[in-house]
C-alpha cells in the first residue's frame, strides 16, 4: 500500500480535515468493534475514504494500518478512491441481470466514456455496480449518490438520462 | 401525540391502545398509501404532500388520515393507495389525481374509475383490493399489517395490537412456555436453511455463558430479494417485538440488528422504531416489569455477502473482516465475544409476535407438515405483477407464476424460476401455460405432502414450494427470492453471473472456494464466447464436486448450485454453445448477429437513430440494413422495434 505510506498525503489536493475524523473517533471511543462503523461515518463525510483519514484512524485508535486498510478493501460499501459529484450504483441483482442490467452498463460506459469503477476525468460522474439494492420491481435500476432510485430503464434513453443528471447538477452549483 | 411515557405493565399497555383507539374515533376515513422502496422511486413522495395539502387545506384533517405505509406488495402499480374502510385501490397516482381523489372518494366515498388497475387481458376494472387476483391466493399474516401501520409510528402499532404479544411472553409465559410454543409452532429459519428455530432457542438457552445476544440478520444478500427490506420498512415493531420475546426465552440482555448498509430507509425507520421503543420502556431496564432488561443496536454492514453467513456476521459484528469460520461449535454456544448467540433473520424474528398472540396451533396450521407457516417471496423478473408474495408454505409454483403472477411479461414463454439466490439453483418451467391445477387453500397441505411421497406428478410446476421438496430439485429456498427467467434468458450466461457473483464475495480464506470459482468462471467464460469444448461440462461437474465435499462455509459448499442445477436442466443449451457456438437464447455477446428482416421492416426509421455506431441505414419507408461490421451488439435496435424485424440469431 505504497500510496498511504505518504505522511497524511492527501490526494486529489484537498486538505486533510483531521479535526473531523477525530470528532467521528471520539463519538465512538475510537474502540476497535466501532471500526467499521467510525469508517462508514467517514464515507459519509468525505464520499470516500481518503489515505490521511485511514491513517489518522489507525494512529488513533493505535491499530495497524495494515489492519484498517484490510477492513476498509474487504468491505464494497467502501472507496479508496473519490467518486464523482454524481455517483452512479448501477444494479447487477438477477432481476436486474435477467433484464438487461449489463447492456445498461455498456450504454453508460458510452456516454461517459469511462469504465465501470472509474471517475469521468471532470469529476462529476462516476460509476460502480451494486450487487442489489432491492428495488427489484423496477429492474433495471441504477442508484444515484445511493438515493434517487432511477427505475425501468432502457438502452436507448441513457443518453438522455445522463444528459439530465448533468444539467440538473450544473444548475445546482 | 400525547407525552410519551414508559408503559409500566400489560395493564398500561392495554390502557394506552384503547386511549389511541378512542382518539382516532373520528377518523372516519383513511388512505394508506405505499411508501416502500418501490413506491418511493415511483414518486409517492410528491402524492403524500399533495394528500396532505389538499387535506389541510380543506380542513379535513380531524376526519382523514394519511398513513404512509410499508409494501403491500404490488410494486408494478406504484406509487399505490387503499382507501379504507372499503379496501378502494388506486394505481399509479400523481399528485394531479389528488383534489379529486380528496373530493369523491375520501369526502363523497365514490369510485374514480381511470384510477382503478385494469386487467390487462381485457378484464373488468378492479375495485376492491381484496378482489385482485394478486391477492387471491395469498395468505397475507405479516404483509396484511403494512396497511395498517405508519412505520414511523409505535402508536399505529399499539393501535394494531403491538406488543401484546411481549407483554403476553414475559408475564404470563416462563422462558420455557415461550420456546415450547415455537417449537411446536415448526416455525423453521426464514433466511434461508430451514433450521427448526425453536430448536435453536433451545440450544442457545442452554448453552452456558453470559451475557447472552440475540441477533437479527437483515444482511439480505441474495440477489433479487428484498422481503426483509420491506418487512423493516414496513413494519419494524414487529421485529423488535419478536427480538423482545427471543431475548425472554433465552436469556439474553443485549441485541443487535445487522442490516444490509444498502438499505438506508430500513435503517432509518427502524432506528426511529428502536427510539420510539426504548422512550415507551418497552426497550430498557425491567420491561413492562417484567424484569428483563434488554436493548438493542443497529449494525450497519460494508456490503459483503459472506457477511450473511453467521460466523462472518458475528466477526463483522465485532468491527472485524467478516471471514467465516468452522463452524465446529455452533454460534449458539459461542457466538458473539464468544458467548452464546442467537441469531435469526428478520421474517423468523417477525412471525413469533404472531405465535405467541394467536398460538402455535394457529401458524401449524397453515403451510404443511414439513413446513408451516408463510413464507413471503420477491417475484421478479420476466413476469407480468412483479411484487412482494406471501404464500402459505407448500403452495405450487404454478399458482405463484401463473394465479398470482399472471404469467410471463413479454411475448416469450417461461423457462426457469431462480429461487435461493447464489446458493440456489434454476428450476425448469418450460412449457407452462396455463393453470391447471385448482387445489382449495386448505387443501394445498394435504396436496404437497402427496407430491412429496412422490405420488403427484413429475413436473416441477406441480412441485409445493417448501424447504425440502427445493433442495430434491437442486435449489434452495434462501431468503425468498423469485426470479423469473423467459426464453430470452441464457441458463449458461446465468450459471457465470453466479459464479462470477461469488468469486466477487468469495472471502478467499479457503483454497476450494477461491480457486474453484476462478476456475469455474474461465470454464463458464470459455463456454459463452465460443471457445468451450468437449469435457468442459465434465469438469465443471467435478469442481462442484469439490467445492461441496471441502469449502469451509456455506457460501462455498452451495456455490455449486446455480452450475449443478443450469447443467441438470439445461445441458442441451450448454452443448449448443459448445458444439455448435450458438446461443439460443441469443444473450452471449460474441456468438451472435443481428440483422434486419427485410419483408418485416417498415422502414419506420426507428432504430437508426439510437444505434450508437451507425450501423443502421436506411431511408424513410424503405427497409433498413444493419452493417454487422460496425454493430457492437448493444441491442438497442432489438428493444425498439416494434415489428419483430430485427433479427437476433
Amino acid at each position: 500500500m505504497d500510496h498511504l505510506a505518504t505522511e497524511h498525503g492527501a490526494a486529489g489536493g484537498e486538505s486533510p480535515d483531521l479535526g473531523g475524523v477525530d470528532e467521528i473517533l471520539e463519538r465512538y471511543g475510537a474502540e476497535r468493534p466501532a471500526l467499521i462503523m467510525m469508517l462508514q461515518e467517514i464515507q459519509e463525510r468525505y464520499r470516500y475514504l481518503p489515505r490521511w483519514a485511514l491513517r489518522r484512524v489507525s494512529e488513533r485508535m493505535e491499530v495497524p494500518l495494515s489492519e484498517v486498510v484490510h477492513t476498509a478493501s474487504f468491505y464494497r460499501a467502501f472507496s479508496l478512491e473519490p467518486k464523482g459529484r454524481i455517483h452512479l450504483s448501477v444494479c447487477t441483482g438477477t432481476a436486474c441481470h435477467v433484464r438487461g442490467a449489463a447492456q445498461i452498463i455498456d450504454a453508460l460506459e458510452r456516454e461517459l466514456g469511462v469504465p465501470v469503477g472509474a471517475t469521468t476525468e471532470d469529476g462529476q460522474f462516476s460509476m460502480s455496480t451494486v450487487n442489489c439494492v432491492g428495488a427489484c420491481a423496477l429492474a433495471p435500476v441504477v442508484m444515484v449518490n445511493d438515493d434517487a432510485f432511477h427505475g425501468h430503464l432502457q438502452v436507448t434513453r441513457m443518453g438522455r438520462f445522463i444528459e439530465t443528471l448533468r444539467r440538473d447538477e450544473e444548475d445546482e452549483s | 401525540m400525547t407525552d410519551v411515557s414508559i408503559i409500566e405493565d400489560p395493564a398500561a399497555l392495554e390502557r394506552l391502545r384503547e386511549e389511541i383507539t378512542a382518539r382516532r374515533r373520528n377518523r372516519t376515513r383513511v388512505i394508506a398509501v405505499c411508501a416502500g422502496t418501490g413506491c418511493v422511486a415511483c414518486g409517492c413522495g410528491p402524492v403524500i404532500d399533495a394528500l396532505r395539502e389538499e387535506v389541510r387545506r380543506r380542513d379535513l384533517e380531524d376526519t382523514i388520515t394519511i398513513r404512509p405505509t410499508g409494501c403491500p406488495g404490488v410494486c408494478e402499480m406504484g406509487p399505490v393507495a387503499t382507501v379504507q374502510p372499503e379496501g378502494i385501490l388506486y394505481q399509479k397516482l400523481t399528485p394531479r389525481d389528488i383534489p379529486e381523489l380528496v373530493e369523491r372518494t375520501l369526502v363523497g366515498g365514490e369510485v374514480i374509475d381511470r384510477l382503478l388497475y385494469e386487467d390487462p387481458d381485457g378484464g373488468e376494472p378492479v375495485v376492491y383490493e381484496r378482489d385482485l387476483p394478486f391477492y387471491r391466493r395469498q395468505v397475507r399474516t405479516l404483509l396484511d399489517a403494512h396497511a395498517h401501520i405508519d412505520p414511523t409510528s409505535i402508536e399505529d402499532y399499539i393501535a394494531h395490537g403491538g406488543y401484546a404479544s411481549a407483554a403476553k411472553a414475559l408475564l404470563e409465559m416462563g422462558p420455557d412456555d415461550v420456546i415450547d410454543a415455537v417449537t411446536r409452532s415448526g416455525l423453521r429459519g426464514r433466511g434461508g436453511g430451514g433450521f427448526p428455530t425453536g430448536r435453536k432457542w433451545q440450544s442457545c438457552r442452554d448453552a452456558s455463558g453470559e451475557p447472552k445476544y440475540v441477533m437479527c440478520n437483515a444482511d439480505e444478500g441474495d440477489p433479487g430479494a428484498f422481503m426483509d427490506r420491506s418487512l423493516l420498512e414496513g413494519n419494524p415493531h414487529a421485529v423488535i417485538e419478536g427480538m423482545i420475546i427471543g431475548a425472554r426465552a433465552v436469556g439474553a440482555t443485549e441485541g443487535y440488528v445487522y442490516v444490509r448498509n444498502e438499505y438506508p430507509i430500513a435503517v432509518q425507520r427502524l432506528a426511529l422504531a428502536l427510539e420510539q421503543a426504548r422512550a415507551h420502556g418497552l426497550l430498557g431496564e425491567n420491561i413492562l416489569g417484567s424484569g428483563l432488561s434488554f436493548d438493542i443496536r443497529i449494525n450497519r454492514g460494508g456490503g459483503a455477502f459472506v457477511c450473511g453467513e453467521s460466523t462472518a456476521l458475528m466477526a463483522s459484528l465485532e468491527g472485524k473482516v467478516g471471514e467465516p469460520r468452522a463452524k465446529y461449535i455452533h454460534t449458539v454456544v459461542r457466538g458473539l465475544w464468544e458467548r452464546p448467540s442467537l441469531l435469526n433473520n428478520v421474517e423468523t424474528w417477525a412471525n413469533v409476535p404472531g405465535i405467541i398472540d394467536r398460538g402455535w396451533e394457529w401458524f401449524r396450521s397453515i403451510g404443511t407438515e414439513r413446513a408451516a407457516g408463510t413464507k413471503v417471496f420477491s417475484l421478479v423478473g420476466k413476469i407480468r405483477n412483479t411484487g412482494l408474495v406471501e404464500v402459505p408454505l407448500g403452495i405450487t409454483l404454478r399458482e405463484i407464476l401463473f394465479d398470482i403472477g399472471g404469467g410471463p411479461s413479454g411475448r416469450r414463454p417461461l423457462k426457469a424460476v431462480q429461487t435461493g439466490g447464489p446458493s440456489g439453483g434454476c428450476i425448469p418451467v418450460r412449457g407452462a401455460t396455463e393453470p391447471v391445477m385448482d387445489v382449495p387453500l386448505d387443501r394445498l397441505g394435504e396436496a404437497a405432502d402427496t407430491a412429496a411421497r412422490g405420488e403427484a406428478q413429475a413436473d416441477p410446476l406441480d412441485l409445493p414450494v417448501d424447504y425440502d421438496t427445493l433442495v430434491e430439485v437442486g435449489s434452495m429456498m434462501g431468503s425468498g427470492g423469485m426470479i423469473v427467467m423467459d426464453e430470452d434468458t441464457c441458463m449458461v450466461d446465468v450459471a457465470l453471473y453466479f459464479v462470477r457473483f461469488l468469486e466477487e464475495e468469495s472471502c478467499g480464506k479457503c483454497t476450494p472456494c477461491r480457486e474453484g470459482l476462478m476456475r469455474m468462471r474461465e470454464i463458464l467464460e470459455r463456454i459463452t464466447t465460443g471457445h468451450g469444448h468437449d469435457g468442459d461440462i465434465e469438469a465443471l461437474l467435478d469442481i462442484c464436486d469439490v467445492l461441496e465435499d471441502t469449502a469451509l462455509c456455506a457460501l462455498g459448499g452451495s456455490a455449486p448450485n446455480p452450475v449443478r442445477s443450469t447443467i441438470r436442466y439445461f445441458r442441451d443449451e450448454y452443448e449448443a454453445h459448445i458444439a455448435e457456438h450458438r446461443c439460443p437464447a441469443g444473450v452471449c455477446k460474441e456468438l451472435i448477429t443481428y440483422s434486419i428482416d427485410a419483408e418485416k421492416c417498415t422502414g419506420c426509421l426507428a432504430c437508426v437513430r439510437p444505434c450508437p455506431t451507425d450501423a443502421i441505414e436506411g431511408a424513410k419507408k424503405q427497409p433498413h440494413t444493419l452493417d454487422a461490421e460496425r454493430c457492437i451488439k448493444c441491442g438497442a435496435c432489438y428493444e425498439v422495434c416494434r415489428f419483430d424485424a430485427v433479427i437476433r440469431s
